[in-house]
């Protein structure tokens, strides 16, 4: 069912915008009030006006659940405003569960139904909260007093006694030309904020001449000492019927009455006006005008244009909303245009080289070269479109970590840094999962609680930093933390004893190898799994899901010092630079991402270590891969004397793949093989050179693996 | 055409009755803040002020006494919500004329502001 509210989608635009401004304030500034020591008054009223304009907007849309819980909010936040209450981490608990309510109410506009989501139990502690703070009978709450005792009140004598002066006044105010008159006004049932209405009320009448008295007075408006009735003596130039007039333009006045000031009131009574027995009806009339309204509007909507059933319509964003479908095939035609401006270059070329120049090739030319540049423009604004700044995923990560650490005991600093930092979109929904984990694990199993760290002669409080930052052509987001640190000896021994490697193996790794294995399916170092962490599913998981995007992750740590995730992404997906070598006369692409170096060098270098095939680069041993074995099955190594070698890495293992030679470097567009080709070891797609021919994609995280085993 | 100043931090709330002033013939301009306020005032000078009261840099309160400063006779109807009686009488005492309770109901704005403009 539809929530029906009052709305239209551009004004729905408006408010969810600014509701998910208003959440982030409040789920930053609650983690700030919660951090710092002294009460920071200006943080509260943020966190205040934030709620307090919720209620309002919400409640002008008819979003009545999402009013009902801000009105909640406001009412506890108002008593930590002005100090009634102090600020625990429980309460603050309570604010972050109401904020996630916020945000199931927000997504109920968004789908336009109305989710299962209860609030009995959240407004129940927020009440609870708020009345157990003292002073809590205060305004803040909604009913109006004035319906319980308007039945009394008009029974009872209103009286007007005039002191002695007063009566001075009153006896000279013929001589001024003032006629005195009692004005009695009876207000609108169960009104709101009846005390502000009579007081404004009583400035009106004020101005139509000189008010000599009234009952309640000015003062006990203010102190909110009001009931429904309000009696006044007016000295006045003009007749009742200047009151009249007056009276006529306010609003909320059910019934008054005009007198002329005569002995019989001096003697300080004046009749009073009975709520007349219309009280009943009245009211009766006045639901029924209610509810007819009500239906007049519920009609008003069913008619409204099944458009606004749209969704798509009505989601948040900051500009123009452009489908990702689309943007995805935008992104697609230009990958076609570049094919083609290599393409053209090439042809250019041929052109040159093999006929003469003339003025109309020269154009061809020229004109050429203009649709190379636009296309590279093009290519880079589209990428630019597909940009997000990596803040709207690390927003997140604040209310995460703390609530972490909450649960596991410890302390942690969070710090986070180049939020503005963009990346491909479709990226960004990728690393979600994989930071995730890894600020779990940091939080879970890499800060010590606070205890161990005190014992260790650390700072009792353990940073996190998550870090985004770009990298020529690569954005490199870290997490780093100061904790208990990796140990590769702990490592290796789990390694062994789940039986994926053996102690002889365990014996050569050295410790930055080691530290590697925890990115290994099934090895898990923790003793106790915990609520979020140590299931011994993960890591792995995170390595593939990064290394499916080109990306590549590296660990740096050290015991007790700490460990650090380097985690080294592509701008886009769809476009990369590639090395172009050639195989038995094909071309294949290896992603320049994960190339070191390229060397030549002399077939009688290479040496065998049980039978495989390396060689010493540096120092450093490096085991070796021919692709014309892996991609040709072709065994007969020729032996040409010199050979190129293409180093990968790929989280800090290093294979040289042996190519018969290079052909360049180039910009390539990534498809896929397509179904009916399906998976092939060792290649990840396959890319259009610029004749036209199709060359693959070295799948390198594939082949060093394929090396490893 | 009147000329009406709707104060309001929330976006929302001023598209949402700039739409209906300005529907019922009314010229509306828009401030965000009550400092933003008192600066429109001077140079639009408009025949009545809606005026929000939370607000960040210069509240509601804060700004009726202002504009009174400037101008004794401004015409200012608080907005407000349940629960902010006080500072509404503490507005009404500084010289605002009257009062609104969000969430507005159109006609009782309209029939508000007609009362003070026509």
């Amino acid at each position: 069912m539809g929530l029906n509210l009052d709305a239209s989608p551009e004004e729905l635009k408006v408010f969810l915008e600014e509701a998910d401004e208003h959440f982030q304030t409040l789920e930053e500034d609650l983690i700030r009030l919660e951090k710092e020591e002294e009460f920071n008054e200006d943080l509260m009223q943020e966190i205040f006006r934030a709620s307090h304009t919720l209620k309002g907007s919400s409640a002008t849309i008819g979003h009545n659940r999402m009013a009902q819980l801000t009105h909640g909010m406001e009412n506890v936040l108002d008593k930590l405003r002005k100090k009634q209450l102090t600020v625990t981490s429980d309460l603050v608990d309570i604010m972050f569960e109401c904020l996630d309510c916020l945000k199931v109410l927000r997504d109920e506009i968004l789908n336009d139904e109305e989710s299962d989501l209860e609030l009995g139990d959240i407004l129940g502690k927020l009440g609870s909260v708020h009345d157990a703070a003292p002073g809590s009978d205060s305004p803040t709450t909604t009913q109006p007093a004035p319906d319980k005792t308007s039945g009394k009140q008009t029974e009872a004598k209103i009286s007007i006694d005039l002191s002695w002066e007063e009566r001075d006044t009153l006896a000279n105010a013929s001589e001024r030309g003032l006629k005195p008159y009692v004005i009695q006004l009876l207000f609108d049932v169960e009104l709101e904020m009846l005390a502000v209405r009579t007081f404004v009320t009583l400035m009106a009448l004020n101005e139509t001449g000189e008010m000599l008295k009234s009952n309640p007075s000015a003062d006990e408006i203010e102190r909110e000492q009001v009931t429904d009735t309000l009696v006044m003596l007016i000295l006045m130039k003009d007749d009742e019927a200047k009151i009249r007039e007056v009276i006529s333009t306010l609003p909320n006045i059910a019934q008054y009455e005009i007198q002329p000031f005569n002995d019989n009131v001096t003697q300080g009574e004046a009749p009073v006006i009975q709520r007349v027995e219309k009280v009943g009806e009245a009211e009766a009339e006045c639901d029924e005008a209610e509810s007819g309204d009500r239906n007049k509007i519920n009609e008003a909507k069913n008619k409204a244009p099944t458009a606004a059933k749209n969704n798509n319509a009505k989601k948040a964003n900051r500009t123009v909303r452009v489908d990702v479908e689309l943007l995805d095939s935008l992104m697609n035609l230009v990958g076609e245009l570049v094919i083609d401006r290599t393409r053209l270059f090439q042809i250019l070329g041929n052109l040159e080289a093999n006929y003469e120049m003339d003025e109309v090739s020269q154009d061809l030319g020229r004109t050429s070269v203009h649709i190379a540049r636009v296309t590279t423009q093009l290519q880079e604004q589209i990428m630019k479109a597909r940009m997000l700044p990596v803040e709207n995923l690390f927003n997140k990560f604040p209310r995460m970590v703390r609530d972490l650490s909450q649960k596991a005991g410890k302390e942690v600093d969070f710090v986070m840094t180049g939020q503005e930092t963009e990346l491909d979109r479709s990226i960004i929904e990728e690393i979600g999962d994989p930071l995730i984990h890894l600020l779990r694990n940091a939080v879970d199993h890499g800060i010590e609680p606070p205890d161990q760290r005190v014992a260790k002669g650390k700072p009792r409080i353990g940073q996190l930093k998550l870090q985004a930052s770009h990298e020529e052509n690569h954005i490199i987001i870290t997490i780093k933390d100061d904790g208990r640190g990796i140990d590769p000896e702990v490592v290796k021994k789990s390694g062994v004893k789940k039986g994926m490697i053996t102690e002889e193996q365990a014996k050569r790794l050295t410790d930055k190898e080691a530290i590697n294995l925890i990115f290994m399916s099934g090895l898990s170092t923790v003793a106790k799994v915990s609520d979020v962490s140590g299931r011994g599913v993960g890591m792995d998981v995170v390595r593939n899901n990064i290394e499916k995007i080109n990306g590549a992750t590296e660990i740096d740590s050290a015991v007790d010092k700490g460990t650090e995730f380097k985690i080294k992404l592509p701008l886009t997906l769809a476009i990369i630079r590639a090395l172009l070598v050639s195989i038995d006369k094909s071309v294949y692409a290896i992603p320049l991402s994960s190339v070191t170096e390229t060397i030549r060098m002399q077939q009688d270098q290479i040496e065998y270590v049980n039978n495989q095939e390396v060689i010493v680069v540096r120092g450093k041993v490096l085991p070796l891969v021919r692709l014309k074995k892996v991609f040709r099955n072709s065994y007969d190594i020729e032996d040409r004397g010199k050979l190129f070698v293409v180093v990968v890495n790929l989280a800090g293992q290093q294979v040289g793949l042996v190519v018969d030679s290079l052909v360049g470097e180039q910009e390539i567009v990534i498809k896929t093989l397509g179904k009916y080709i399906g998976d092939v070891q060792g290649i990840s797609g396959a890319t259009i050179l610029g004749d036209g021919n199709v060359a693959l994609i070295v799948d390198v995280s594939n082949l060093i693996k394929k090396a490893a085993s | 055409m009147p000329k009406v100043l709707l104060v309001d931090d929330a976006a929302f709330m001023r598209m949402r009755c700039a739409k209906l002033l300005t529907e019922n013939g009314y010229s509306v301009d828009e401030a965000e803040n009550g400092q933003d306020a008192v600066e429109k005032y001077q140079k639009i000078k408009p025949d009545l002020v809606l005026m929000d009261i939370t607000m960040p840099v210069m509240d509601g309160l804060t700004a009726v006494a202002e504009i009174k400063k400037i101008d004794p006779e401004a015409k200012i109807v608080m907005c407000s919500a349940l629960g902010q009686q006080n500072t509404v009488m503490s507005a009404i005492k500084a010289g605002a004329k009257d009062f609104i309770i969000k969430p507005y109901q159109p006609e009782k704005i309209l029939s508000t502001i007609k009362r003070f403009v026509g």
